[in-house]
């Protein structure tokens, strides 16, 4: 009985420790949060430098890659039916990039699609995979298109959570 | 001596006024009657013609607005053109030099050293150059020029232009894959009267109507020439026809040979002579001259005869082809170049002669073109590229937002998914596989049919589609119209159903004898295919194997109404089997309709409708109607990964593991159906979806299972297209199991698989497998215990 009690005991602590070393402390979830930091001792803030960009891994496909750059400039100059049409195109060559899925979202939402621009973040979403960079661009894409839906809160709660990876 | 007195003489006046007033009286009447019958034959004449005016006029004005409105709109009557997706070139493209001959032999293009025309390529080494044709794509326009690939290996490494720079991105012309002819079955493509080629259009008045510049239609001399033919021979072989006569005939009669039709051709070729100019008569007769038939096809036109003979848009056509052609009108069926080839050259010939006698060639070109064969591509089918089976859905899919008679004659340009490099493997794939089925079987030649559907994974887009063994003929088409029992491809939906409801792939099933009562009070009684029963095993084996004793307890266990609704949510309607033989499979579907379920599991859980039309453009190239990308989560990411590795070891482990891919990471299922009626197979890679079904039209059973004949047919069609393995995300729960049991076992054990699954510590565990118990599990254990 004793010698149960002890292995339970021991059980315990070691369970508890284990959870104590899951995901990131609080501290370190501010800092890569990308807010600034004040100084404990000092009077004066001290301002840290803005973290650098977190910019995705472009397309590996270079057919991919020049059709999203030409998509990209298409959606400033020509509007989103020509990116679309740029962007599927892109999609035929690289259909697993999801990079190219969240700009395709990105001119749906710009052509007032929100169904559409919706599930094709949600496609970003899947095809994302263990790419935490690009998952946290296609979420940001899905707050997007949540604010155009009128989601507000879900948006904003999204936002925060992958506010790094904002462009 | 009388004295002729004034009376006498008046007597005798008189009496000869008498004779003479009855002379007279006689004479009047018949003067009378002489002009009142000259009157009367002047006014029928009058009358006659005024009357023969009048009805001369009304059927000349009738005439006149028929032949002028029907003139008019055939002449701008176009069909619409469907265009395949176009071949992407840049550096990293996965595609051998070998393959893209292919592809531009497919589109027509020749081999030439100096590349002097658009529509031609060199290969030699490494490197291929080509000089591109020009075309309109949806973008904008893409100009003709030279281009140079490089390879290495089966990928293209460097794309250059004329000027050495490099090209990071071109696409060839996109294949013309049909049009949208009229029911009556004429297709043509239409020329306007600057791409028809001045050989072409002199040489057809050399040959047809030497004097048609002249001529206000008719000819007096061909006609009493002809006359004169057919009163010495005793027929009416002989017509004397201009080449405006022609169009009238083709236009608005019949063949039938009277002179009262022969009277009316004349009269509307002079209408039409009035009212159009030379130009545009000879570009009519260029579009529509019959030039030979394919199945229900009729091809008119040069446009079109140009593709169907040559493989070649008009004005790449050489010297002799067009000589050819001009060959077939006298008789396309007697001058058929594909059954009557000496006929053929010995009149192409007497053509070319005639060109160089009226100076159309020089001497150098004649013999050069006389010495040339007759050039035309090896069978009808094999001019360019046709599939009516793809025609079908694409034809469905436009008819939501277009009329027939918009497809028939606006001249839309229609931009389709298709690739033609996946239709003619599958195709070819289809038509072998079942031929060696039958020698090896012994079974009736073309008693066995097929159906396949291949789309994209990610976009749902059709990349081909398959109808029938016969590619090219336009027929029943079963990839869209055949509903049949589907068997065991069902299964997946139930397994979708049981992991949704917290079921996973170690969760142990019956397999054991089961008899079921249905609503209506019937008995069913399930069996395996082998007739054994396995006692309880893991889902995946159940699955794997295809046991259908295992699967209905599954489904029990599931439930067949959320089984069904599953079904429902990832097809889009209701199935029609509300019993328990559902879960057999015991539902027609179409290979389409097949294709759209497993296409939730392909994508990786999104729905998509699968499509073929990409963009409606009208003929001047504006856009009419895009068809986005339109998908729908519909199954949790997790839930489908997981589904998606079972489905791995269905091929690795299971009814799949026959195929030579079965191991390359591909994933997907056999279906049999009772009595081996229907063979199916429905599997995917990382970038296609495949469905393929065999079976009998007379629905009589084929002996095949879903291993034996569907699978096959995937098999070979992955032999020259390769495997693109499927590539998992990274997961944390994944456990290797034993295949048989579902205990826990290492990797290094034999017949293990590695499932994912939440309940690792709970497994029971193989022994002597050298698998250690985790922590928890001796706890667990010890608490036990």
């Amino acid at each position: 009985m004793n010698i149960k009690l002890c292995i339970s005991l021991l059980g315990i602590i070691l369970i508890g420790g284990c959870a104590g070393n899951q995901g990131p402390s609080a501290t370190d979830s501010r800092a890569s949060s990308g807010q600034p930091r004040t100084s404990d001792r000092g009077n004066k803030p001290k301002v840290q430098p803005k973290p650098a960009k977190i910019t995705p891994t472009p397309p590996k496909n270079s057919a991919a890659k020049i059709l999203l750059a030409q998509a990209n400039i298409a959606l400033k100059q020509q509007g989103p039916a020509q990116a679309i049409v740029l962007l599927e195109r892109a999609i035929r060559i690289d259909p697993r990039e999801a990079l190219l899925w969240i700009r395709l979202s990105q001119a749906h939402l710009e052509q007032g699609h929100t169904t559409a621009a919706s599930q094709h973040a949600r496609k970003a979403i899947a095809l994302a995979g263990s790419d935490a960079v690009k998952t946290g661009r296609a979420w940001l894409q899905m707050a997007d298109v949540l604010e155009a839906q009128g989601e507000r809160q879900q948006a904003a709660s999204l936002r925060r959570k992958y506010a790094r990876y904002a462009g | 001596m009388v004295k002729k007195t004034p009376t006498s003489r008046k007597a005798k006046g008189s009496g000869r006024r008498k004779n003479s007033k009855s002379s007279k009286k006689t004479d009047s009447w018949l003067k009378r009657l002489g002009r009142w019958i000259l009157r009367a034959l002047l006014k029928l004449t009058l009358w006659t013609t005024l009357f023969a005016t009048l009805v001369a006029a009304g059927f000349g004005y009738y005439l006149d607005r028929t032949i002028t409105k029907t003139f008019e709109g055939r002449r701008w009557s176009v069909p619409a053109q469907v265009f395949a997706q176009p071949l992407e070139i840049y550096a990293g493209q996965r595609i051998s030099k070998i393959q893209l001959v292919e592809e531009l032999e497919r589109l027509g293009y020749r081999s030439d050293v100096n590349l002097t025309a658009p529509g031609s390529y060199n290969a030699s080494g490494t490197t291929l150059s080509t000089h591109l044709r020009n075309f309109d794509f949806m973008e904008g326009s893409r100009p003709s020029q030279q281009i140079k690939v490089t390879f290495q290996n089966s990928f293209i490494s460097r794309v250059q232009a004329e000027d050495k720079s490099e090209v990071p991105l071109i696409r060839l012309d996109p294949a013309t894959i049909g049009s949208f002819f009229p029911s009556h079955g004429e297709d043509r493509l239409i020329l306007t009267p600057e791409q028809v080629p001045p050989l072409l259009a002199e040489g057809l008045k050399a040959i047809e109507d030497r004097n048609f510049d002249e001529h206000r239609g008719f000819s007096i001399t061909g006609i009493l020439r002809a006359a004169w033919v057919n009163l010495r021979s005793g027929t009416r072989s002989q017509g004397g026809s201009t080449l405006t006569q022609q169009l009238v005939k083709s236009y608005f009669l019949t063949n039938e040979r009277t002179y009262t039709r022969k009277l009316r051709e004349v009269a509307m070729a002079i209408i039409l002579e009035l009212r159009f100019s030379k130009e545009d008569l000879l570009t009519a007769y260029i579009n529509e001259i019959f030039l030979g038939q394919n199945g229900a096809r009729a091809i008119h036109g040069f446009g079109l005869g140009a593709q169907f003979y040559f493989n070649k848009p008009i004005n790449e056509l050489s010297v002799h082809e067009i000589a050819t052609m001009i060959s077939i009108i006298r008789g396309p069926s007697y001058y058929n170049p594909f059954r009557h080839p000496e006929r053929a050259l010995a009149r192409r010939n007497r053509i070319l002669d005639t060109f160089l006698v009226d100076g159309l060639i020089s001497n150098p070109k004649h013999q050069d073109a006389i010495g040339s064969p007759l050039g035309v591509v090896s069978s009808p089918n094999s001019g360019g590229a046709y599939y009516p089976a793809f025609m079908d859905i694409v034809r469905a899919e436009l008819s939501e937002r277009y009329s027939a008679s918009d497809l028939r004659s606006q001249g839309l340009r229609i931009f389709t998914t298709l690739k033609p490099r996946e239709q003619e493997n599958a195709q070819k794939a289809v038509t072998s596989t079942l031929q060696m089925i039958e020698k090896e079987r012994k079974l009736d030649k073309g008693s066995l049919q097929a159906a396949s559907v291949i789309t994209d994974t990610q976009t749902g887009e059709i990349l081909a589609l398959i109808g029938g063994r016969k590619g090219r003929v336009d027929g029943f088409n079963r990839a869209l119209n055949a509903k049949r029992t589907v068997g065991s491809v069902i299964k997946p939906v139930i397994v979708l159903a049981a992991l949704e409801s917290g079921l996973d792939w170690s969760t142990l099933v019956n397999d054991t004898s089961i008899t079921m009562t249905s609503d209506s009070g019937e008995l069913w009684t399930p069996r395996n295919y082998d007739g054994k029963t396995r006692g309880e095993l893991p889902m995946i084996r159940a699955l794997a194997m295809s046991l259908n004793l295992a699967m209905v307890d599954l489904g029990n266990t599931v439930g067949l109404g959320e089984v069904q609704r599953r079904f429902t949510d990832l097809i889009g309607y209701a199935p029609k089997n509300r019993y328990p033989s559902f879960f057999l499979g015991a539902e027609s579907m179409s290979p389409l309709q097949l294709t759209e379920l497993y296409g939730n599991f392909a994508s990786g859980g999104f729905h998509t409708t699968p499509k073929a039309v990409i963009a409606v453009l009208n003929e001047r190239g504006q856009p009419l109607s895009h068809h986005p990308f339109d998908l729908t989560q519909s199954i949790r990411p997790e839930t489908v990964a997981s589904l998606n590795r079972g489905l791995e070891i269905v091929m690795s482990h299971g009814t799949g593991r026959s195929s030579p891919f079965a191991k390359q990471g591909v994933a997907g299922k056999t279906g049999t159906s009772n009595d081996n009626r229907d063979s199916w197979y429905a599997g995917f890679d990382n970038s296609t979806l495949s469905v393929v079904w065999v079976g009998r039209d007379d629905n009589k059973s084929t002996g095949l299972t879903g291993t034996s004949g569907a699978l096959r047919i995937w098999n070979n069609m992955q032999v020259s297209s390769g495997v693109d393995p499927i590539v998992h995300s990274p997961a944390d729960n994944l456990v290797a199991i034993e295949f048989a049991t579902g205990m826990r076992a290492a990797k290094s054990c034999a017949d293990v698989v590695v499932i994912p699954t939440r309940r690792a510590d709970t497994l029971p565990i193989k022994p002597g497998c050298g698998i250690r118990k985790t922590f928890g599990q001796r706890l667990r254990s010890i608490f036990n215990n």
